[in-house]
């Protein structure tokens, strides 16, 4: 394998590109977080959720014309409800079911997700192709993917709205109370239940609206969840919970190991540089980079 | 915490699932059946192993493939560089034993969800790098060289035979690994997975017999990917190494029942059975016209054994069972 | 309450695993000797997994041929018996494909299998085939290596990617006819499993013999969700011509990411696959244009194969869509099964199914279809002693830009239009 030379235009292209494909696999990554953390279950059917999503945002461009970027808030709506009644229904009567238990009904969850999909909508893969999917602009020498720079900002709004609904709100503040000691909230009064369904709603709903972002420029079929499933558990460990700034971080730092990874050793191994990073970071700092 | 694990329903169990693979196919000729048989044996080798590293020791994995695909790579390759099978599937469960000796002193730092998602981790990778490794073809894979039809090459025209093969290896997997779970071994695992600090204080070394879980457990699932090879005569990986193999494998124990030895058996007994056909009864008919049927009838099936069997079939069976035969004294 | 639902729930659960043994049992015993009435034949595709999106259209392909041949009278040979298709799931995976080949053999009782798409499966089940004596007929797994392993009962009707590779370098050098000393340098983008391997191996092995340089050569996963740094790799390789294999989804994020990158060799050829499924057709618009792919069939050879306007009109009456190299290519296999089932049928029944089977072989053996029969820009079909079809050829298409659909630019014979060459850059077009 010899090493291509690289201009300082093309790292930086990198490494811009690192970081957007990062934010958008932050979006994820941070729902992931919220069902993780809060109620402290490893739920496998996350991406199915983002897949979901996805759809629903191309049947919506299809046919109505409405575009995906436009479309995330509707995408959120649904996947939060879904989520919200997969909780009640389902995870709720697993929580204090031993850990292979949880796994159990979470795979389930997932084949039943994806197959519904399967036999609803045949296992034909869409796209769609909005004025800015392939658009690129340029800033100084790096070439910049225009839907790519909408989704990093959207992320941004998005957490920011997150953060101030954590902090400023009852609801939030349940949230992180519950995430801090379960017990200890419970003693102040605090609804559990209702507070974990709310929780897997906003972490799916995340997962919803990256799937309609997503829908913007990949391609959308029905086994499209997994690659993402396990890009957030990662961004998640690398960044710690607890808090939303780590996944997101976390997942960036994913994005931009993919990419350098892809460009000094083959672009197929790529992967595995993300998994020896996982793993480092496992057994070096379990918490997380940037966790308190 | 669910603890009988030294029970007579064991015996009853393992007894019953021997006599099962090795008479049926004889009453019971039908290809399809016999083949499904044959994957459930494979099955029942690589989750009862599993249960060893899960339902004993505590420690979840979702990265036994890494140790299948091992094995079922070493067997072809072995085979094709003129090893007998019979020599070529000690090999093959030794290969994946001394990758998870290697493999254990950081692995076994970590404990509960982190464990799970590094054995993920770790065989995703071991994938990729075989998916790009000249030597043993890539992505390409590698196939069975053809030799003559003989028991010395383990390859048959019938498939009936490859059962018994199986069987041989099935029964000498289970009953080794049963006596290892009976011995102080056992009760060692159990003890570190109850509390590792108390085992610490009455003198057992967590780490050390943490190992010796992941060894054996990999060792038999190592034999059944070589099994595996031995009767599909190829090997990528992607069909022995995805991370679908593990989760099978986990399933397969979790259905039937992780507090057990034998649970996994049973579980191997039913749910491969079941998914064969589905897979060719409603796939095959409607699978056409509504893709992926089977699989959603499967997932709903798997969903309903979770919510109302969770500790699994063993679980649901011992609770109707009347106390003497359910825990020994 | 909890302890009464759980014991109805369990007992349930047996009694329905009880009956579904039993119906098993049934549904899945050997079927009684063959009546007359019918010749069973059977056919392998991935129909849940990632590659169903293509066994879907095979299977259509095939069932659509059955159709025809039954409505003309079936295998007359045999008084007119219906082919009945017997449809098996291979999921994708080689060892299901090897489970589901047992299962249509042995208790399906077929009289050959038809399959199974992806090379990997195609193993398992010739292997299978060759073990159980029932003739194997493959029309759409493209590696080499299928037919270089001493299968007595093997067949293949399309050509293998060798061939397809080495065609490629034939057209790269009539480039260079019309363009002198244009191309120079290739480079090679494959998705990394068998099919891309392959066919990356036997480019660079032609393209080195036919005088190009490979300046960069990358594989990648299919269906990634990315693939920028790889086009950056290759922008920077400077090549004078791409030569890509991948499936649907990565065909359609090549072409993106191209421009997005704005990555402009001079041309860019494809192995077949993704590029050339009807779904990408449809979904890949402009960015699509001026792709030359390898193809084996194309819809713009109505005028130049006889009976092709015909059997795609009604093949598109029924499914909706135009026929595809994949779908076209299971059609032809079943109708080359039919020719043989002819022959077989005039020495042995099905009732007697293994010696069926192996007269079915030698009806295999012999078969000499020339050009014009079947509905395909090849010399017709003659199996050499590897079991593969001698007369197979490959075409190269091009997309262009006025219709958005292929159209054949090589060899001059079966060309309905010329070659744009070189392609124009991404930033002059519209």
């Amino acid at each position: 394998m010899s090493l291509p030379v690289f201009s300082g235009e093309i790292i930086a292209q990198i490494i811009v590109d690192g970081i957007l494909t990062g934010c958008l696999y932050a979006l994820i990554a941070i729902g992931l977080a919220m069902i993780w953390g809060i109620v402290e279950i490893i739920n496998f059917s996350h991406g199915e959720f983002l897949m979901i999503a996805a759809f629903l945002s191309y049947f919506l461009y299809t046919s109505v014309g409405l575009d995906p970027l436009i479309s995330a808030p509707l995408a959120f709506i649904t996947t939060f409800v879904l989520g919200y009644i997969i909780q009640r229904g389902i995870i709720d009567r697993i929580l204090d079911a031993p850990f292979l238990s949880q796994i159990f009904a979470t795979f389930a969850l997932v084949l039943i997700m994806r197959n519904t999909m399967f036999v609803a909508l045949g296992p034909d893969i869409r796209s769609i192709s909005t004025w800015y999917s392939e658009a690129v602009i340029d800033i100084g020498e790096v070439r910049v993917s225009l839907v790519k720079l909408f989704i990093a900002l959207i992320f941004i709004t998005i957490t920011a709205a997150l953060h101030l609904f954590l902090t400023r709100t009852y609801i939030g503040t349940a949230l992180r109370a519950i995430s801090q000691d379960r017990i200890a909230a419970q003693l102040m009064g605090i609804d559990t239940r209702k507070i974990y369904a709310l929780a897997f709603g906003i972490g799916a709903g995340l997962a919803g609206v990256g799937g309609a972002l997503l829908s913007s420029f990949y391609y959308v079929f029905p086994e499209m969840g997994i690659p993402f499933t396990l890009i957030a558990f990662i961004s998640v460990v690398l960044g710690g919970f607890g808090n939303i700034l780590g996944p997101a971080l976390g997942a960036i730092i994913v994005g931009l190991i993919q990419n350098i990874g892809a460009m000094v050793i083959t672009p197929s191994m790529k992967d595995i540089l993300v998994y020896i990073v996982f793993l480092a970071i496992l057994l070096f700092r379990p918490t997380g980079i940037f966790s308190r | 915490m669910i603890r009988a694990f030294k029970t007579d329903l064991d015996m009853l169990i393992i007894i019953f699932s021997i006599a099962f693979l090795a008479v049926l196919p004889t009453i019971y000729n039908n290809y399809f059946f016999i083949n499904s048989l044959f994957l459930a044996s494979i099955y029942m080798i690589s989750s009862t192993a599993w249960n060893i590293l899960g339902g004993y020791t505590g420690l979840t994995s979702f990265g036994h493939a890494a140790f299948f695909g091992l094995g079922a790579y070493v067997l072809t390759i072995s085979y094709n560089a003129g090893i007998s099978p019979w020599l070529g599937i000690l090999i093959a469960g030794l290969v994946p034993s001394i990758f998870a000796l290697t493999i254990s002193p950081p692995l076994l730092r970590l404990k509960g969800h982190w464990f799970a998602l590094a054995s993920i981790a770790v065989a995703e990778a071991l994938k990729l790098f075989f998916n790009n490794w000249e030597y043993v073809g890539g992505a390409r894979g590698i196939e069975l060289s053809r030799r003559e039809y003989s028991i010395y090459w383990i390859y048959f025209v019938e498939p009936t035979s490859y059962n018994y093969i199986a069987l041989i290896f099935t029964a000498a997997s289970i009953v080794s690994m049963q006596a290892i779970v009976r011995s102080r071994i056992g009760y060692y695992l159990q003890s570190i997975r109850e509390s590792e600090e108390t085992a610490m204080s009455v003198g057992i070394d967590p780490f050390r017999y943490k190992a010796i879980a992941m060894v054996i457990s990999a060792f038999f699932t190592g034999v059944s990917g070589a099994l595996y090879a031995l009767r599909y005569r190829y090997v990528d990986p992607f069909s022995t190494m995805d991370l679908f193999i593990s989760v099978q494998i986990c399933l397969i124990a979790i259905v039937g029942g992780v507090y057990s030895f034998s649970g996994p058996m049973l579980g191997a007994l039913t749910i491969v059975p079941i998914a064969e056909y589905f897979r060719a009864f409603i796939g095959g008919a409607y699978g056409a016209r509504f893709f992926g049927i089977h699989l959603l009838v499967y997932g709903l099936v798997l969903l309903c054994l979770s919510l109302y069997a969770p500790g699994g079939i063993i679980d649901a069976i011992r609770k109707r069972l009347p106390r003497p035969i359910a825990s020994r004294a | 309450m909890k302890g009464v639902s759980k014991i109805l729930i369990v007992s349930l659960l047996i009694i329905v695993i009880a009956i579904a043994s039993v119906a098993a049992y049934i549904y899945f015993s050997p079927k009684p000797s063959q009546r007359i009435q019918e010749v069973r034949v059977g056919i392998i595709q991935p129909l849940s997994g990632g590659l169903s999106t293509i066994g879907k259209y095979n299977l259509w392909g095939a069932q659509f041929a059955v159709e025809e041949i039954n409505s003309r009278g079936g295998v007359k040979s045999l008084g007119g018996a219906n082919i009945t298709l017997v449809v098996g799931d291979s999921a994708g995976d080689p060892s299901t494909a090897a489970r589901e080949a047992e299962r249509l053999i042995a208790v399906e009782n077929v009289a050959a299998v038809i399959g199974a798409y992806a090379s990997s499966n195609t193993k398992t089940v010739s292997e299978v085939c060759e073990r159980l004596s029932t003739p194997c007929l493959n029309g759409d797994s493209s590696s080499p290596l299928l037919t270089r392993r001493g299968l007595q009962w093997f067949f293949r009707t399309t050509a293998d990617d060798d061939l397809f590779s080495k065609q490629h370098a034939e057209f790269l050098k009539y480039l260079n006819t019309l363009k002198p000393d244009s191309i120079r340098t290739v480079a090679i983008l494959y998705e990394d499993s068998e099919f891309g391997s392959a066919t990356a191996e036997a480019w660079r092995k032609y393209m080195e013999e036919a005088g190009f340089r490979v300046a960069e050569s990358i594989s990648f996963r299919s269906g990634t969700p990315t693939l920028d740094s790889e086009i950056t790799r290759l922008k920077a390789a400077n090549p004078d011509a791409l030569l890509v294999a991948g499936y649907l989804s990565d065909a359609i994020l090549i072409q993106k990411t191209m421009k997005k990158l704005d990555f402009n060799p001079k041309a860019v050829l494809a192995q077949d696959a993704g590029y050339i499924n009807p779904a990408y057709i449809s979904e890949v618009g402009p960015l699509g244009y001026y792709v030359f792919s390898r193809e084996v069939f194309n819809w713009d050879l109505f005028d130049k194969v006889p009976g092709l306007r015909d059997v795609n009109a009604r093949f598109k009456a029924k499914y909706g869509i135009d026929m595809d190299g994949s779908i076209v290519r299971n059609y032809v296999a079943v109708w080359v099964l039919y020719y043989a089932l002819e022959e077989a049928g005039k020495k042995a029944s099905p009732a007697d199914l293994p010696r069926f089977r192996s007269v079915l072989r030698d009806a295999l053996r012999g078969i000499d279809i020339g050009k014009g029969v079947l509905p395909v820009p090849w010399d017709g079909v003659k199996f050499d002693n590897t079991g593969q079809n001698i007369r197979a050829r490959g075409i190269i298409v091009q997309m262009m830009p006025d219709t958005g659909k292929y159209q054949t630019v090589w060899p001059k014979e079966y060309a309905t239009r010329e070659p744009i060459f070189p392609m124009p850059r991404w930033s002059e077009r519209g």
